[in-house]
């Protein structure tokens, strides 16, 4: 099944906060793709080429200007408000950079905000909290809070957060950014695990190959367009020094 | 280079930095404005008790304003450096040296705080000036005009400059405790609360203010300090109740895991910003608990404003002399517009306080009350005249024991003036011959109450033999009062009566005493009596909607301040939560709920503080002889609705205003 279908997928900004400026800035001028379940995409690209752009249009945080996005067959321009609000909570799972963690909630509470949003039973929020924290080796953590931890703890977390909703489809904006390289490799290999025992579909935007090694799919975008697709046909390591020798065309 | 970078710095956040300096100009206006007006309340005030009641107002507000500017100016500085010791720990980090940054930021600090200091000034000197002008010109009876003093100003910039100086001092030792990376990062993440038990002795603490504040309540005068200060605990008590109870009571509910979780987005500004919002609490309750309980309790004994006659069996009162002339005067009046006139024996008995009583025989007493008091030698009975309450209702209040223990037969004269005030001279408390011995206080409304200065014309009843030997003394004095007239005339004739009464006093009654403190006479007209009442409830009660309505805009003021140098971590925030996927009602209400959350703490502890407030309040005044009738209870009620509506409905604005702010304005 289809995930997500990008059809021709612009999006522009103004450059100017005036409201009748015309003044536009492109960041992604036609965009094509699918992702079907069960896939790991990963999309790399320079600084400024519109990873984190398409991320946000595909997430539903932002509107595309032009072309189509559908999420699960939906075509998502006709949808706004809490239509949206749903979507997100229940069907897509984030994880940040920067983890966005509420400092003022317990790891628990933080684990369980998409429920608590959608207002469900305190204790199958409960149970399921602790069922992944468990699964992520966090469950010692659960009465902390965010500031007490390290950053690889951290992003386990917003994984727990994004897996507790058994959404549909996770967007990851460069979740090992932030991260040394031990807990780079704990986080990706947490998504790998989640990618392939729990069939869950990821979209992972990443400069790094290293990270990107581990996706079955990566686009290539330069200067807002598809540069080139790649596919994991063997090894990661083979895989790894493909996405190196194509890094030079970007 | 270096300063250029600062300024560019300081400039990139000028909304803020101007919000605070705002904040602090503000404060020091609104204390300059009342300090001010207490300073010169001695000189503006008119009229007696009327007069009088617009000091104790001032007063009251005076010393609520003290905290809630202090608060304020303190809380606006706070937040200030503290964003600022953000920016200048990313300088230390990239190289500046941390002497040169506490240099830079000192004077940056210091000179924020000066021209905030000048404009507070000017603002409040031109609010002063203008507040008291527009006194002056609604009521020129009550209310003169004068110059402030330039106490005022040293005051005011003491006060700035010791709050400056201690949130300075305060954050600069907080700063050094803390390394470079948490600086710079901004915000405390951990706000800590009080979590276990033995905070509750701070409530315990708070509970201990309260019964302070009880015993100097009823301890005092109204305008006495005590009375000040058992409102200054209250505020305390109330603080350390609502704070230290409150933050016992958010842990408590977190163990209520359904409740918590359903209404943690709403509560979560409690708990996360526990501390920080302490002194906006202080500041709100400040305001709330003196609108809700001085103010509106005071407004409400006045109400209704009714038709006062009924408690004026007559229509007018004349102390006139015991000779033919009067006497044929009087009953020719009477016979001439249909009317009937009541004559008893009188002496003036003038206290120590220069206040003119009426004084007549127990005999007279018992006739026309029906009263009988076995009085002997120079026992009296004081019978404290009451317009509203009941008569012959004891007060327990020992304040007219003080007043009317030292008395001298006679009216107010010069002599007697320049003894009683006379600082080297010998007190009456010395002298055996102007003691009385007070057998009993009650309440009397037999003929009203006239003089509307507070404790003069009351009626003092002397033992019958000492009363005819001290109205002996005084019948052949020409400008002593010895007969008590009383008129009543038909509608139509009534005003025309009173005028012939006017005339013929004015040409041939006895002269008043220039010496009285409140103006005292020897005629009283109802008609002028009622119309002079009615004006001075209307003072006085616009006196208490002026103090409420500076209060509700303070704490509106304080909300505002606090929230819109949040908006940006609220959009953060709410940005973050969009993500998560928060339904727009959801936001809706989360939002609000953070704004107002700690002012309906405020609202909802300084309600709950005013109910008891209002009971002491209602026992005090029965104590003196004021008998507040029941309706006391649901004008109170009123008036407290209206102004929690008021506040609702201000706050309901402001959140709009700011969710428009927070949240995107998208097809989100």
């Amino acid at each position: 099944m289809r995930v997500l279908e990008v059809r021709r997928l612009v999006r522009n900004y103004r450059k100017s906060a005036m409201k009748n400026s015309k003044d536009e800035i492109k960041v992604l001028k036609g965009i094509s793709f699918k992702v079907d379940r069960g896939e790991f995409v990963g999309i790399m690209g320079k600084s400024g080429c519109g990873k984190t752009t398409l991320l946000k249009v595909l997430g539903m945080i932002d509107k595309q200007t032009d072309g189509t996005v559908k999420f699960m067959g939906k075509d998502t321009k006709g949808l706004y408000g809490d239509q949206l609000a749903d979507i997100r909570r229940k069907q897509i799972g984030f994880i940040f950079q920067d983890f966005y963690l509420m400092d003022s909630l317990s790891v628990e509470e933080n684990i369980m905000l998409p429920m608590i949003l959608g207002k469900e039973k305190p204790n199958i929020m409960k149970k399921r909290a602790r069922n992944f924290a468990v699964r992520f080796g966090i469950e010692k953590l659960l009465n902390k809070n965010p500031y007490e931890l390290s950053g690889g703890e951290k992003q386990r977390v917003a994984i727990c957060r994004a897996l507790i909703n058994n959404p549909d489809l996770i967007l990851a904006d460069e979740p090992t950014g932030n991260l040394d390289s031990k807990s780079g490799q704990t986080v990706i290999q947490s998504l790998d695990r989640i990618n392939q025992k729990y069939k869950k579909t990821i979209v992972m935007v990443t400069h790094d190959p290293q990270m990107a090694s581990h996706c079955t799919r990566i686009i290539l975008l330069k200067d807002g367009r598809v540069l080139d697709v790649l596919k994991r046909e063997g090894e990661k390591e083979a895989f790894y020094q493909e996405i190196l020798s194509r890094m030079a065309d970007l | 280079m270096r300063i250029k970078i600062v300024c560019k710095d300081f400039k990139s956040n000028f909304k803020h930095n101007f919000l605070y300096f705002m904040a602090n100009s503000v404060g020091a206006a609104e204390f300059f404005v009342f300090w001010g007006m207490y300073s010169v309340i001695t000189k503006v005030m008119k009229g007696g008790s009327t007069g009088e009641s617009f000091a104790y107002d001032i007063v009251m507000c005076a010393s609520a304003i003290v905290i809630f500017s202090a608060a304020l100016m303190a809380y606006s500085m706070t937040k200030y450096i503290r964003m600022r010791i953000r920016s200048y720990s990313l300088f230390v980090i990239t190289g500046m040296r941390k002497r040169v940054m506490y240099g830079m930021m000192g004077f940056e600090y210091m000179a924020g705080w000066l021209l905030s200091m000048i404009f507070g000034l000017l603002l409040g000197t031109g609010l002063f000036y203008l507040i008291l002008r527009l006194w002056h010109a609604a009521f020129p009876e009550y209310v003169g005009e004068a110059k402030i003093t330039i106490q005022v100003y040293h005051r005011t910039w003491a006060v700035s400059f010791a709050v400056m100086a201690a949130v300075l001092f305060a954050l600069l030792m907080w700063s050094e405790n803390k390394d470079l990376s948490s600086l710079a990062a901004g915000e405390d993440a951990a706000e800590r609360r009080p979590k276990r038990a033995y905070w509750l002795g701070m409530v315990l603490a708070g509970v201990g203010l309260f019964v302070v504040g009880f015993f100097q309540y009823f301890g005092s005068e109204v305008i006495g300090w005590p009375y000040v200060y058992a409102h200054l605990c209250w505020i305390a008590g109330g603080f350390l109740t609502a704070a230290f109870g409150g933050g016992f009571l958010l842990e408590k509910l977190r163990g209520r895991e359904s409740f918590y979780l359903r209404n943690l987005l709403k509560l979560n500004s409690l708990y996360s910003r526990f501390q920080s919002s302490l002194l906006v609490l202080l500041m709100l309750l400040a305001v709330h608990f003196l609108a809700l309980s001085y103010c509106a309790a005071g407004i409400a004994e006045m109400l209704p404003m009714e038709d006062y006659e009924r408690y004026y069996p007559y229509d007018a009162l004349w102390m006139a002399q015991e000779k033919e002339e009067d006497h044929a005067f009087g009953k020719a009046l009477a016979e001439k517009y249909n009317g009937t006139v009541k004559s008893i024996p009188m002496i003036r008995a003038t206290n120590y306080f220069e206040c003119e009583q009426i004084g007549i025989s127990a005999s007279s007493y018992e006739k026309l009350t029906g009263f009988v008091f076995d009085l002997k030698g120079r026992e009296i009975i004081c019978a404290v005249s009451e317009q509203k309450g009941a008569a012959q209702k004891d007060v327990s209040s020992d304040v007219y024991e003080e007043l009317n223990q030292w008395l001298v037969t006679g009216k107010l004269t010069e002599e007697w003036h320049e003894y009683v005030n006379d600082p080297d001279g010998k007190q009456p408390q010395h002298d055996t011959k102007y003691h009385y011995q007070i057998k009993k206080v009650h309440t009397q409304n037999w003929f009203g109450e006239y003089g509307i200065a507070s404790n003069c014309e009351d009626v003092i009843v002397f033992s019958d033999e000492y009363f005819e030997k001290e109205r002996e003394a005084l019948l052949c004095d020409p400008e002593e009062s010895t007969v008590l007239k009383l008129f009543s005339f038909p509608g139509k004739h009534r005003k025309k009566a009173c005028g012939e009464l006017k005339s013929y006093v004015r040409d041939r009654g006895v002269k008043d005493s220039e010496w009285t403190i409140a103006k005292q006479s020897s005629l009283y007209l109802t008609g002028e009596t009622v119309k002079e009442l009615r004006k001075a409830d209307i003072f006085k009660i616009s006196c208490k909607l002026f103090i409420m309505a500076i209060l509700f805009f303070s704490g509106l003021f304080a909300l505002m301040i606090r929230t819109l140098a949040e908006i940006p971590a609220y959009r953060r925030k709410y940005d973050f939560l969009d993500c998560m996927g928060i339904r727009n009602r959801m936001e809706r209400q989360a939002i609000s709920a953070e704004i107002q959350s700690m002012s309906s703490v405020a609202v909802l502890a300084a309600v709950a503080f005013s109910v008891p407030y209002l009971k002491l309040h209602i026992v005090r005044e029965t104590a003196k002889g004021t008998l507040p009738g029941r309706e006391i209870w649901f004008y109170w009620a009123v008036i407290a609705a209206v102004y929690l509506a008021a506040q609702f409905l201000a706050q309901k604005a402001f959140v709009l205003y700011v969710r428009k702010k927070v949240v995107k304005a998208s097809f989100l």
